[in-house]
């Protein structure tokens, strides 16, 4: 996860007039890719610097739910901003949608909601780091004794970083209440993350 | 926020114990608080989860129960055995493959996931669950998984470890009970205990040599750390 404010968003519409309005509205807070079709979208994830798509749900010649499908299926799993006229539901929540986004899209909701996907990014990633510090942690405790642990540098600072994601974890609990937010992050459990990688962002920070 | 559905707000209150399980204690779990039964194979942690599940019957408490490795029907028959009336509310996610539970007449809800390893549709599940609960989880809600054993062996430490966490966060964010089942003798111990650091109380269970099952309890107010038979 590299810092939210430059995150790489891609933004695949009907029209490219439409894609480049979304793009201005996400500038200058974002890096911000229009993408031509839905291949030129895929090869800026699978190849490329992409963290976000925001897609519409009617695409000229596709549609936004077989582009997301088709990502999901390369084991691609950049967080997905769907804008679409129809209710969100959990069928595209389940097909990997992260946010839905109604028309007409203002600014202000376009930026939450990629700020939101991102969070959530942040939260995942802080739980595989919280998970694979406790795992190395368990490690060390099957192998010393108390009194090693104790004067182990690794270990001490193992359980530091432990004890500052548990209280991020624990203070970003409430977006877990919502479905969208819930069924994400279970689609992104098991993500292999350094202990130390995340040990100084604030997961979901500044909502 | 586009937030497609939530559960209801959260509940105050606890949730209190089935007399086996507190022995002649006077513990109650808090609200939002996430238990581990773990044990050996074969020590009726399933049963004591089933009994906890429906104990939150007499103050109206909604359960939603996630089958892994039993058939649902057989899950239901152990609620009903604690009394758990017909007027209950119980919504089921069944990943046992179980064929022939009727939505209308054996529980408020059934959702199907193909396997004990597809997280992402019990997820699904849980929330439709939650959803379909709605007000009736007021006076609470219990919400079983039975058990880690059985997605352990489908998926691995990693994801269920993830999983449990993000489940188990939105239990405490709602104010939920979360009752969760661990066979301790079919995973490496370093799994097993990786696990257990992430739950708020872990009920340890054993058999001594004699028979005699005895439990603990770690974690929380309610700790007890010697061993006491049930």
């Amino acid at each position: 996860m590299t810092a939210r404010d430059s995150a790489a968003v891609v933004v695949l519409a009907a029209t490219p007039s439409t894609a480049d309005d979304y793009a201005d509205m996400l500038r200058p807070e974002y890096a911000v890719e229009t993408a031509a079709d839905a291949g030129a979208a895929l090869s800026l994830f699978v190849d490329g610097p992409g963290e976000v798509l925001v897609v519409e749900r009617r695409l000229a010649d596709d549609s936004g739910t077989r582009v997301v499908d088709r990502l999901r299926a390369r084991q691609v799993d950049p967080g997905v901003v769907l804008v679409t006229d129809a209710d969100p539901d959990l069928e595209t929540i389940e097909r990997g949608v992260d946010e839905h986004l109604a028309r007409p899209v203002t600014a202000g909701a376009l930026r939450t909601v990629v700020a939101e996907v991102l969070d959530r990014a942040a939260y995942t990633d802080a739980l595989a780091a919280y998970r694979t510090a406790l795992t190395e942690m368990g490690e060390l405790e099957a192998t010393l004794t108390d009194a090693e642990l104790a004067a182990h540098d690794r270990y001490q600072e193992l359980a530091a970083t432990v004890r500052d994601l548990e209280t991020h974890l624990d203070d970003d609990e409430d977006l877990l209440v919502a479905d969208a937010e819930f069924v994400g992050a279970i689609r992104e459990a098991g993500e292999d993350v350094p202990a130390d990688a995340v040990a100084d962002d604030d997961p979901g920070g500044d909502r | 926020m586009t937030d497609v559905g939530s559960a209801v707000e959260s509940t105050t209150g606890d949730y209190d114990l089935p007399d086996e399980l507190a022995t002649d204690r006077d513990v109650r779990f808090p609200a939002g608080s996430n238990v581990l039964l773990a044990g050996p194979s074969m020590t009726d942690k399933r049963r004591m989860a089933m009994e906890l599940l429906a104990h939150g019957e007499a103050r109206n408490q909604a359960v939603i129960l996630v089958s892994t490795d039993a058939p649902t029907p057989a899950l239901l028959a152990e609620f009903h055995a604690q009394g758990f009336g017909p007027d209950a509310t119980v919504a089921v996610v069944d990943c046992y493959g179980t064929t022939g539970v009727r939505s209308e007449t054996d529980a408020d809800f059934v959702e199907r996931v193909s396997s004990p390893a597809d997280l992402t549709g019990i997820g699904i599940g849980l929330a439709k669950s939650m959803q379909a609960v709605g007000d009736r989880a007021a006076a609470g809600l219990r919400l079983g998984v039975v058990s880690l054993s059985t997605m352990l062996q489908y998926t691995g430490l990693r994801r269920v470890f993830d999983f449990a966490h993000i489940v188990g966060g939105r239990a405490a964010a709602a104010g939920y009970l979360s009752v969760w089942t661990l066979d301790t003798d079919v995973h490496e111990p370093r799994t097993v205990n990786t696990l257990k650091s992430r739950f708020d109380y872990v009920v340890e269970i054993r058999e001594t040599e004699s028979g005699r099952r005895e439990e603990r309890v770690l974690g929380g107010p309610a700790e007890w750390r010697t061993w006491e038979p049930l």
